[in-house]
């Protein structure tokens, strides 16, 4: 026996696999127009330019991804604003040399009027602290993203870590 | 299956009837003509996939059920079959039993749809990382080969092939450290 674990221990609860939860229970629209298919398209790059942008450590380019008025809600707190954002990035930057994120099972519900749109996400991140050993993380993002000026943004991330462990060392 | 999860990648590993129909599917070219239909059934067959996974790594039977036809088989990769939608929910049953927790990463979707847009096939890669009880975390990787059709507007699994290719132990670290 082994009380080791990956999972933490309110893994996929909370409010955001709540929200995930009401959003995937919307069907998928089957008579979905162009433009429908065009922006669920759109919304799904928005989602994974993010992590090119992290993952390159590139902070102009996430905050480029946030309309001015964006939260990220995590455990952690809640961050609002360009600039609130911009010091949370830089100190996850300089606490990590490298990251390598994976954005999955992404579902995206877009609303009527195409200017607005939800979607949930898995994510899954290797990361490496400075002067530490690799280790990983995989949770859940739910997304309101919103089109402004021809180009999709986050208005708010609401994310939840549900793993966390240290990928085995080879031998 | 081997209980010995140091090994990574299994004897078996990339062969089997998942397999066999993933390379089936996989020499099929894809259509660069293809209508607006087409791609919106294509998106509804992928979105198909990701909300089975939410279903099965929140321990959501009825979800996980709603995704497949009543008369679904699951072949796999001993080609052992799970037929019928009762003997579907015992396999699950039994798999929850077994098995704490899971998150599922899903990638490498091929998706092929029929001509008259009410059936396709589709293959895909999962990794996942699984807790059992009372042991330690593994990583789990595969293929699975899906048969999909559209009945009453809704695209469920009609048939399904599954392979494993890997397991290997994680070393677990305390969450948020």
């Amino acid at each position: 026996m082994s009380d080791a674990t990956a999972f933490v221990p309110n893994t996929h609860t909370g409010p955001v696999w709540e929200r995930a939860r009401a959003l995937v229970t919307q069907p998928a629209r089957d008579d979905a127009p162009w433009e429908v298919v065009r922006e669920e398209m759109a919304v799904r790059e928005l989602i994974h330019r993010y992590a090119y942008a992290w993952d390159q450590s590139d902070i102009d380019g996430l905050l480029r991804l946030f309309t001015d008025d964006g939260v990220i809600h995590e455990a952690e707190g809640t961050t609002a604003g360009p600039a609130a954002l911009r010091a949370r990035y830089e100190r996850q930057v300089a606490a990590t040399a490298h990251r390598f994120h994976l954005f999955t099972n992404v579902i995206v519900r877009v609303a009527d009027d195409l200017r607005s749109a939800t979607a949930s996400s898995y994510f899954h991140v290797l990361l490496q602290k400075v002067g530490q050993a690799p280790r990983a993380l995989g949770g859940l993002i739910v997304d309101d993203a919103v089109k402004q000026d021809g180009a999709w943004k986050f208005r708010t991330r609401s994310l939840t870590i549900d793993i966390s462990y240290a990928p085995a060392s080879g031998g | 299956m081997s209980e010995d999860h140091s090994e990574g990648f299994l004897p078996n590993a990339h062969a089997g009837p998942a397999w066999e129909r993933a390379r089936e599917l996989l020499v099929q070219p894809y259509r660069d003509d293809a209508s607006l239909a087409a791609v919106r059934e294509e998106m509804a067959v992928r979105d198909l996939l990701h909300r089975y996974h939410y279903s099965w790594d929140q321990r959501d039977l009825d979800g996980i059920l709603g995704h497949f036809t009543d008369d679904c088989v699951i072949t796999d990769q001993g080609g052992v079959t799970t037929a019928g939608i009762a003997a579907i929910r015992a396999r699950y049953e039994r798999q929850m039993e077994t098995t704490d927790h899971r998150f599922h990463l899903l990638s490498n979707i091929i998706v092929r749809l029929a001509a008259d847009l009410r059936s396709g096939e589709v293959t895909w890669y999962h990794y996942a990382v699984l807790q059992k009880a009372g042991a330690l975390p593994l990583g789990h990787g595969g293929l699975v080969a899906d048969r999909v059709v559209k009945r009453d507007g809704e695209w469920k699994i009609s048939a399904r092939s599954t392979g494993v290719d890997l397991i290997h132990p994680i070393a677990a670290t305390p969450a948020g450290d």
